[in-house]
């Protein structure tokens, strides 16, 4: 009996440490790699609601330029952190080592400009493709393609 | 110089606090230090690419990221690794089918004037995919980018790693260093030493005692200090 046990309990040991290792790997592929969206899916749709703020976004000596951001609730970042997206994915601990980990980015046009700047600071709901920041340009995290912006309370939208 | 390592420093006194300085180091622990200037310049990235686990991954040779709070970028060797970075972005299948205006609307979502800075430089259809761009054409729109990310030259400080070659000892204790400064060498006090040392700036592992001395002693591998009496 002592005889299998000492044969035995080596084997256990190789085994629960192989396991181990293959659990961590997969766990860690599944936390970098499962936000990026496969070459030919089509972009998903997501509504996000928030607080809409205007934010200054200008690099070093450049001259000031100002952006709108969603500054978002908790379940809209749920939503925007597990959504597969468009182009180069940050990992959730990309996400969340930004300071600014709950805002996404929203676009300047002057379909949008003139609703922005009328419910500042206000409570909004957004819907759009998502997509990560990579490259100097980008100021938050999650950056959106808006498609529709409104405002539940006054009635107010604009869809593009 | 080969750069191996590189790191965000704090700004130079006087610039802005994002004008973050970048930290390259070289094999032999010798450093370089790039202050002002454009961050692409700072960064050898002349594309401005976030840190993320693209413009950081195995296949870009990044050597570091350098950044203050949302604004971290990654930080390669030289000015060509970098140029890399931006033409496989570029050429990948995410910008690749995009138009023009469709892809520099993704690049810079701050300044809806980008695509006609681009226009402006190269006289391309904004309608036009990146992939209907043949070669010339396309070393044209890089260039066109790099020139609006701006590559503006900065200072440059290098700081190059002393190695200690021998020491003085007082009553069986090292009181001296023998520390060799490029060509030249120099007799430098313990204390003085330790303090470089800690700085980053010899080639020497600190040992602290459980009575609380501190010494020096070589790195490892490397031979140990000779006794100069």
């Amino acid at each position: 009996m002592r005889k299998y046990i000492i044969f035995l309990l080596p084997l256990c040991i190789v085994f629960f440490i192989y396991a181990a290792t293959q659990l961590c790997t997969h766990f860690h592929k599944l936390k970098v790699t499962s936000l990026e969206l496969p070459d030919g899916s089509p972009e998903i749709l997501v509504t996000l609601s928030g607080k809409l703020r205007l934010n200054l976004c200008s690099i070093e000596n450049d001259p000031p330029m100002y952006c709108w951001f969603l500054q978002m609730d908790g379940p809209s970042f749920k939503i925007a952190s597990t959504t597969p997206v468009w182009g180069y994915a940050l990992s959730l601990d990309d996400i969340l080592t930004m300071p600014n980990w709950f805002e996404v980015q929203l676009g300047r046009d002057k379909e949008t400009e003139h609703f922005c700047s009328r419910h500042v600071n206000q409570q909004v709901t957004v819907k759009g493709f998502l997509f990560h920041a990579h490259t100097g340009h980008h100021h938050a995290p999650f950056l959106m393609n808006l498609k529709e912006i409104y405002q539940e309370e006054d009635g107010a939208k604009v869809v593009q | 110089m080969v750069f191996v390592k590189a790191k965000g420093g704090p700004p130079n006194v006087g610039d802005p606090e994002e004008m973050f300085t970048v930290q390259y180091l070289d094999e032999k622990g010798n450093m370089l230090i790039r202050s002002g200037g454009k961050r692409a310049w700072r960064c050898n990235n002349p594309g401005n690419l976030r840190k993320s686990p693209y413009s950081t991954g195995k296949d870009r040779h990044s050597i570091g990221i350098a950044g203050i709070g949302k604004d971290c970028y990654a930080v390669y060797p030289d000015y060509q690794t970098g140029h890399e970075a931006l033409v496989v972005m570029l050429k990948g299948s995410k910008y690749l089918s995009l138009s023009l205006r469709a892809a520099m609307q993704r690049y810079d979502r701050t300044n809806h004037n980008y695509i006609n800075e681009i226009i402006a430089i190269t006289g391309f259809d904004p309608d036009r995919t990146i992939k209907s761009l043949n070669t010339q054409e396309f070393e044209i729109f890089w260039k066109a980018i790099e020139t609006v990310e701006k590559w503006e030259v900065g200072h440059e400080e290098f700081i190059d790693k002393w190695y200690i070659s021998g020491v003085h000892k007082k009553h069986g204790v090292i009181n001296e260093y023998l520390v060799q400064k490029g060509d030249s060498t120099i007799w430098i006090l313990k204390e003085d030493c330790i303090k470089l040392a800690t700085e980053n700036r010899l080639h020497a592992t600190i040992v602290h005692r459980k009575n609380g001395s501190v010494f020096l002693r070589p790195e490892y591998g490397h031979h140990s200090f000779d006794t100069i009496s």
